[in-house]
């Protein structure tokens, strides 16, 4: 059976009909086919302008948040307990605005089911736009401290590491001093006991040892005291004109000696011409000190290290090649982050404190180069790296 | 050709890209700026598959954890959902679960799809492919990763939910009253 205007009572239509929105809100009177057969005076400001006719079309047809629902509104008229009720149904406004209606469906008599709805629409858009912006705010809140978290969490884990990487450092300082004080002993008793008989060639060889130890040395504390520049922006670099070709053969003659120690062979095909680079000489010293270190200490007995130098139009090319122990896909990405150390450097027998490729790149970065490194597991490693030429003007 | 017209809700916890995911698949167009939903807005498109017209009513609601009685009201009539999860924050995903449970109750034949969304932040991903899969197995639905900033996968996720909610009602013995 369906509703039409006559079943109402008189007086209840006429109300609804001339009702004026004082309070925001507006009414229409709803068949049990779904379709409006009454509205209040000023219910079309609540529909699109273009809206042709309100009364007897379908309430689903102008307002879409009723489809769907169409079994549930039926159930509804049997009920005199229950409404149908959607808060807070967004409308755009052409500009841009949002504005917030509560809409909300009752069955006029439970009795008489055949009477259809009462449709209210209420604009609850001053409320809305309160509780919009308290949400906003909240769900802000919730990300923020979030944020705060993670940050929190990735501070005590650096703080961790520190600690881990100090007692590291403690130690690699530990073991070249070991090796340094042992072989000031036997020079001295070798010196104290019979200093006619001394053979030089050992003594040279004990001397040697020595240096090369200091060199490792003086390499830990520079990384220690570059780390600290870079963790508190201090890091300067005094560019000069550098030939990066006479540094990278001084270099190679200066780590032959711990090359040798650590029965490993260290060759260098520099360039035919001198590479003037931008750069600041004890730090291009220092990069090519880790690098070549690298190659060196994650390498077997009888390894290979080859350096090689060459330009492109803009840029010098160093390559540092090794056929070590290489690094497994997944970890290359991670090898320049701080205090890293891949899982076989771990479990190696060699030390390390994670500073030095760090380090490293963040020194080419400040001379405006680049970085790259290439690993097969067992094969060996490469790293490339470009560092801008000083063109002439 | 047949038409139909289903109403899809889009479930997950604040921020996750609701609003940005029917934003990129309704206007193809991406917002950086976050604003926080309240109640609902109605969007409605139109997508061709198989045979089919189909006209999604899609139903963009808050997020958050509030699974009040409100909540449960706008699902009424909800032929599917999209439940949609942060793949940089995990606790969005765990928060699924209970969407799903939510509109079960309310419409339990509801076809449902699990989007791990923001996919485009790799750097910042903590819910991996697995995670997504396992979670779906458990609340027994499809996945799909997405990004609302690069449109990847989006328009494939209201395909396929679409689809599957055609085939459903393909199946049921009485034609939906939405159709
Ligand atoms: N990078 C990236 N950002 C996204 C993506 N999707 C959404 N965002 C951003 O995430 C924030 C939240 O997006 P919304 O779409 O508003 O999230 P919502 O789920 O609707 O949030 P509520 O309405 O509060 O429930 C916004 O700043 C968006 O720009 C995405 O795929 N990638
Ligand atoms: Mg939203």
């Amino acid at each position: 059976m369906t509703s039409t205007s006559s079943d109402l009572p008189a007086a209840l239509q006429e109300a609804i009909t001339r009702r004026h929105v004082h309070d925001g809100t507006a009414h229409a009177i709803v068949s049990t086919e779904l379709k409006i057969i009454h509205c209040s005076a000023d219910f079309g400001r609540f529909l699109p302008e273009n809206t042709a006719q309100i009364e007897g079309s379908l309430l689903t047809s102008l307002f879409a948040e009723f489809i769907g629902s169409e079994p549930y509104l039926r159930a509804l008229l049997h009920n005199p307990d229950e409404h149908y009720a959607i808060k807070r149904v967004n409308r755009t406004a052409p500009d841009d605005s949002v504005h917030y209606l509560d809409l909300e469906l009752t069955g006029f008599d439970p009795q008489r089911p055949e009477l259809g709805w009462l449709f209210t629409i209420r604009d609850t858009t001053e409320v809305g736009r309160l509780e919009q912006s308290l949400i906003q705010e909240r769900n802000q809140l919730r990300l923020a401290r979030r944020e705060l978290a993670l940050v929190n969490r990735e501070l005590s884990r650096l703080d961790q590491l520190k600690t881990i990487f100090l007692s590291m450092a403690a130690h690699d300082i530990r073991a070249p001093l070991t090796v340094i004080r042992g072989y000031v002993e036997i020079l001295t008793s070798m010196a104290e006991i019979n200093p006619v008989d001394i053979d030089f060639d050992e003594f040279a060889a004990f001397l040697n040892t020595i240096r090369v130890q200091t060199d490792w040395l003086d390499n830990i504390i520079n990384n220690i005291l570059g780390l600290d520049q870079i963790e508190n922006d201090q890091l300067v670099l005094h560019i000069v004109p550098c030939d990066l070709n006479s540094i990278i053969m001084d270099m190679c003659d200066m780590m032959q000696a711990t090359a040798k120690l650590n029965q490993r062979t260290l060759t260098c095909s520099p360039a035919d011409h001198p590479v003037i680079i931008p750069g600041d000489h004890q730090r291009l010293q220092q990069i090519l000190q880790n690098v070549i270190g690298n190659g060196i200490k994650y390498n077997q007995t009888g390894g290979k290290v080859h350096i090689s130098l060459s330009t492109s139009p803009e840029f010098a090319i160093l390559t540092v090649t090794d056929n070590g122990v290489g690094i497994a896909q997944d970890q290359l990405p991670h090898i320049f982050e701080l205090y890293y150390r891949t899982e076989s450097a771990q479990k190696s027998q060699v030390r390390g404190t994670g500073l030095g490729l760090f380090i490293v790149k963040t020194l080419v970065e400040a001379h405006k180069g680049t970085i790259e490194v290439k690993s097969t597991i067992k094969s060996g490693t490469t790293f490339t790296i470009c560092l801008p030429l000083l063109l002439k003007k | 050709m047949r038409t139909v017209q289903k109403k899809v809700c889009m479930l997950g916890d604040f921020a996750v890209g609701k609003t940005s995911t029917v934003q990129r698949f309704v206007e193809g167009i991406f917002d950086d700026r976050y604003l926080s939903t309240i109640g609902v807005k109605i969007n409605r498109k139109q997508l061709t598959v198989d045979d089919y017209v189909a006209t999604l009513l899609i139903w963009d609601l808050a997020g958050g954890d509030d699974f009040s009685s409100v909540t449960q009201s706008y699902l009424r009539g909800a032929s599917g959902a999209l439940l949609v999860c942060d793949v940089t924050r995990a606790e969005s995903l765990a928060l699924v679960e209970r969407y799903a449970a939510q509109i079960r109750s309310v419409t339990p034949s509801a076809s449902l799809i699990l989007l791990g969304n923001k996919i485009d932040l790799t750097a910042q991903r903590t819910v991996s492919d697995s995670d997504l899969e396992a979670f779906s197995k458990r609340i027994n639905c499809g996945w799909l990763t997405t990004s609302a900033k690069t449109g990847q996968n989006v328009d494939q996720a209201f395909v396929q939910l679409t689809l599957q909610i055609i085939a459903k009602s393909h199946l049921a013995e009485h034609d939906d009253p939405a159709t």
